[in-house]
């Protein structure tokens, strides 16, 4: 188990519009010496993991990373090709090569990689015992052993569907020297998003309309309770004497905000499980982690860079559906008691016939005999 | 229960603050639609409630936005309202008056929305003949050609002289003898006539003889306005192939506070500093001239302000939107520039200093902390100000409600006993009132820096030392006097 590192990183408070709200984060240590840049590729992307593996998804815009001390393009530049864009009946579709691919410097950029934001955190969740059944029960058809869970999909709901994301992320107020956000709808943790340098955000600031969040923050954008700003209590000016006084009580304000927005990301802090790393940078490492997955409040994927010193350069975070945990976690469960069903219903305190229901609802059906997917 | 006084004070503020505020074009928060939606729902509730303060508002300072709303209810509803008797007469001297204060494009723009309106009435046809026979109608029907000919047909007024020609046949094969039109028909063949007729109507012919932008806007500059001029000074400062754009001190001599600030805030630091002795000076030339239009009474109730600290909002939402990039910024700053020039000691702090504390430098950048530079601004120097402006759009968000912590802290523990007041340039049609950051602070809208004369006078009123009664017979007092000013000059305006 690990966790997140938030030093160095600072809040301000938060502002916000119908149920969205945004709390700035800032950086008070010297910014890493990393720049990113946005490639847009408003396409359909099949990405070739490897030699049998292929992730497809909607990709709005790649992000590639480059060391700052080196020779920098100016925004808007197209960088390296890195696919044949054909359309497809009047829709864009890329052939990518690799999630995280490593790009070498030439004369005019310096050397980084090029990455698909988001997608490489999801991926790391999708590839869950892709690979199906280790073991060939009785129970389990001949597609699933032989071809795993191929495809294993996950729907999710884009930003732009959300209620009033647009207008607030619109009206928001950038302050100076800001590199990130973390964005709360309703009640909800739904994303946190941070980037070297605060050039970076500006130019990424929108891209939360372009971002993917499991299907329950949609209903909670709607229907959250509205998030009313917090104002300052007023009874706190009560016991002043001086204007001293005064300025120390807008201190302390600052500080109690602080400390809660700090605690509202610990389930995010808290998060990491599977960390695994995809790729290194110099003294950096791009990695990827998934949650702890049994049922219980949150679940946040995400993909972060973190330096030498486990400080964040850069760090984006989605958050899972209950019903998208819940399939990650039978898997998780199958998985550890060997994927003996009888075990593992008693693990999970249900009887088989219940487990097989659970396998069926998940949508995991065609693992199964066809005998055991009647639900009876 | 609140009783009638009470209500009929929050009425009339509601509406004054509106007719201050809103402009009907789109603001940073709500769209064009949102503002006219909720401007037209203020101004029929006040017609049918209050129809005489109604009217007397238009004697009032207001803008010319809802003045010619005003005048649209009044002439297309003649009888709605209370009180059906005998108020006519001065309801129609009133939109006489009013109609000749505004911009003549913006009353021809009236006539033709009566005209869709299907409003028909006597009492409509008799004000716009009372208004065209008032225009020099040559000039007009040259720069306004299509709004005449449609006015000209909607209320059946002879075209005199050359005019029916001119409007309603085709120039070729006649000559006219009217100078202005003669000059029109020349320029369709000769480039030297077109510097002739009036700017509008000469760019449609420069662009026909082809003539380079930077030798014609030099030589139409005679016949521009001045806000013309003021909004061309940069496009010819570009054409010019002069090292850096140069504004010209003439360019700027015309301009309101507001717009010379906005003209300002469109300069990149650099320009703006190597500029600094031009703009310092235009700037002190329109606060001299924005104050000596100023009645005794009104300078005085300026004076009266005493030791001011003011603070400026200049968050990224004082922007605006690209119609009106930097309004609510701009009039901050036009405040700021007016009182500085009246009053002997004002302190100013900026929500986001950016550059120095110099607000000739200012930018709309950051987000909206209000409370430390109120704190800054009231703590700066011995003894406490006399008075606290704050010029903001209201959004406060860093925190949220700051400005009333401190004020509630300066009020209650530190002896603070002067006045309190929050100018709010933006008018938000949710709540039809333009938004507070306080509830134990006035809200006071104003769109133009001279407001804030009017925003003093309103912020009495609306903090109670003044009964709806009373603001009535003040109203119809200065309606009655700006009526006799009008009659005393004599004549139309241009």
């Amino acid at each position: 188990m690990a966790e997140l590192s938030f030093a160095g990183l600072s809040f301000a408070p938060a502002q916000t519009w119908a149920s969205v709200r945004v709390v700035p984060i800032m950086r008070d240590a010297p910014a890493p010496p990393l720049r990113l840049a946005r490639q847009a590729v408003n396409a359909g992307a099949t990405v070739k993991l490897d030699a049998r593996t292929r992730y497809t998804s909607y990709v709005p815009h790649a992000l590639v990373v480059r060391s700052a001390a080196g020779p920098q393009a100016a925004y808007g530049t197209a960088l390296t090709k890195d696919g044949t864009l054909q359309k497809k009946r009047g829709h864009a579709w890329m052939d990518m090569h690799r999630l995280a691919k490593r790009l070498p410097s030439d004369g005019r950029h310096a050397g980084g990689a090029r990455f698909l934001p988001l997608h490489v955190a999801i991926e790391g969740f999708l590839a869950l015992h892709f690979g199906g059944p280790d073991v060939a029960w009785a129970a389990y058809s001949e597609r699933a052993l032989r071809h795993g869970f191929s495809p294993r999909w996950e729907a999710f709901c884009a930003g732009s569907g959300l209620y009033k994301l647009d207008d607030a992320l619109r009206w928001f107020e950038i302050r100076d020297g800001q590199v990130g956000a973390a964005l709360f709808l309703g009640s909800m943790l739904a994303s946190v998003m941070i980037t070297p340098h605060p050039d970076d955000y500006r130019a990424l600031h929108r891209t939360f309309l372009t971002d993917l969040f499991g299907d329950t923050l949609y209903w909670e954008a709607l229907y959250g309770a509205p998030a009313a700003p917090l104002p300052i209590a007023v009874h706190q000016m009560d016991h002043v004497q001086s204007w001293d006084d005064v300025a120390a009580v807008l201190d302390a304000d600052h500080a109690a905000r602080q400390a809660q927005s700090a605690a509202m990301l610990d389930e995010v802090r808290t998060a990491p499980r599977g960390l695994s790393t995809v790729m290194k940078l110099g003294a950096h490492k791009l990695m990827r982690f998934i949650p702890d997955l049994a049922p219980g409040a949150a679940h946040h994927l995400g993909e972060m860079i973190v330096g030498a010193d486990g400080h964040l350069a850069y760090l984006k975070t989605l958050r899972l559906a209950p019903k998208q945990a819940r399939r990650g976690h039978l898997l998780q469960t199958l998985a550890a008691h060997d994927w003996a069903l009888p075990t593992a219903a008693d693990a999970m305190g249900v009887t088989e016939k219940q487990l097989l229901n659970r396998i069926v609802d998940a949508g995991f059906g065609a693992m199964l005999r066809a005998h055991l997917r009647e639900r009876g | 229960m609140p009783d009638a006084a009470r209500i009929e004070r929050e009425d009339v503020l509601l509406f004054l603050n509106c007719c201050l505020a809103a402009t009907g074009q789109a603001t940073f928060v709500h769209g064009a639609h949102a503002q006219q939606f909720g401007t037209a729902f203020v101004h029929a509730y006040m017609l049918h409630g209050y129809r005489r303060l109604y009217a007397l508002c238009l004697a009032a300072g207001i803008n010319a936005y809802n003045a010619a709303e005003i005048v649209f209810q009044l002439l297309r509803a003649p009888r709605a309202g209370t009180e059906v008797h005998a108020r006519h007469p001065l309801e129609n001297a009133l939109i006489t008056h009013a109609l000749r204060e505004m911009s003549p494009a913006r009353v021809y723009r009236l006539f033709a929305r009566l005209r869709a309106a299907r409003v028909n009435n006597r009492r409509t046809r008799a004000v716009i003949k009372g208004y065209l026979a008032s225009r020099d109608l040559a000039f007009d029907a040259l720069k306004y050609r299509r709004h005449v000919k449609s006015t000209l047909k909607h209320v059946h007024h002879p075209a005199p002289g050359e005019l029916g020609p001119f409007l309603f046949q085709s120039p070729h094969g006649r000559t006219f003898d009217t100078p202005l039109f003669e000059a029109w028909r020349a320029a369709h063949f000769s480039e030297r006539a077109v510097y002739e007729l009036p700017y509008t109507v000469a760019e449609g012919f420069a662009a026909k003889h082809r003539i380079p932008r930077e030798r014609f806007l030099a030589r139409i500059e005679p016949r521009m306005t001045d806000a013309e001029r003021g909004r061309l000074a940069r496009t010819r400062a570009a054409h010019a192939k002069a090292p850096a754009a140069q504004l010209s001190a003439s360019a700027l001599s015309g301009l309101p506070l507001e717009r010379l600030w906005a003209t300002i805030l469109a300069l990149p630091l650099k320009a703006r500093e190597a500029q600094q002795d031009v703009l310092r000076a235009a700037l002190a030339r329109a606060a001299r001239r924005a104050l000596g239009r100023l009645t005794g009474e009104a300078r005085a109730q300026l004076e009266a302000l005493g030791r001011t600290a003011l603070v400026i909002d200049n968050s990224y939402s004082a922007r605006g939107v690209r119609q009106t990039r930097h309004r609510s910024l701009a009039v901050a700053l036009g405040v700021f520039t007016l009182l500085d020039t009246a009053l002997p000691d004002v302190r100013v702090a900026l929500s986001h200093p950016l550059h120095a504390s110099d607000p000739l430098f200012a930018h709309a950048h950051g987000d909206t902390a209000l409370a430390r530079p109120l704190l800054d601004v009231m703590r700066g120097t011995p003894r406490m100000p006399e008075s606290v402006l704050i010029v903001s759009d209201g959004w406060e968000n860093a925190p949220a409600g700051g400005v009333h912590a401190v004020l509630h802290a300066a009020r209650t523990r530190l002896g603070f006993r002067g006045f309190a007041l929050h100018i709010n340039p933006v008018f938000d049609p949710v709540d039809f009132a333009p938004r507070a950051l306080s509830t134990g602070l006035t809200t006071v809208g104003a769109r133009a820096s001279s407001d804030v004369v009017t925003a003093l006078f309103f912020a009495r009123f609306a903090q109670g030392l003044d009964t709806p009664e009373g603001l009535e017979h003040t109203l119809e007092r200065g309606a009655l006097a700006w009526l006799a000013e009008h009659d005393a000059d004599g004549g139309a305006h241009g």
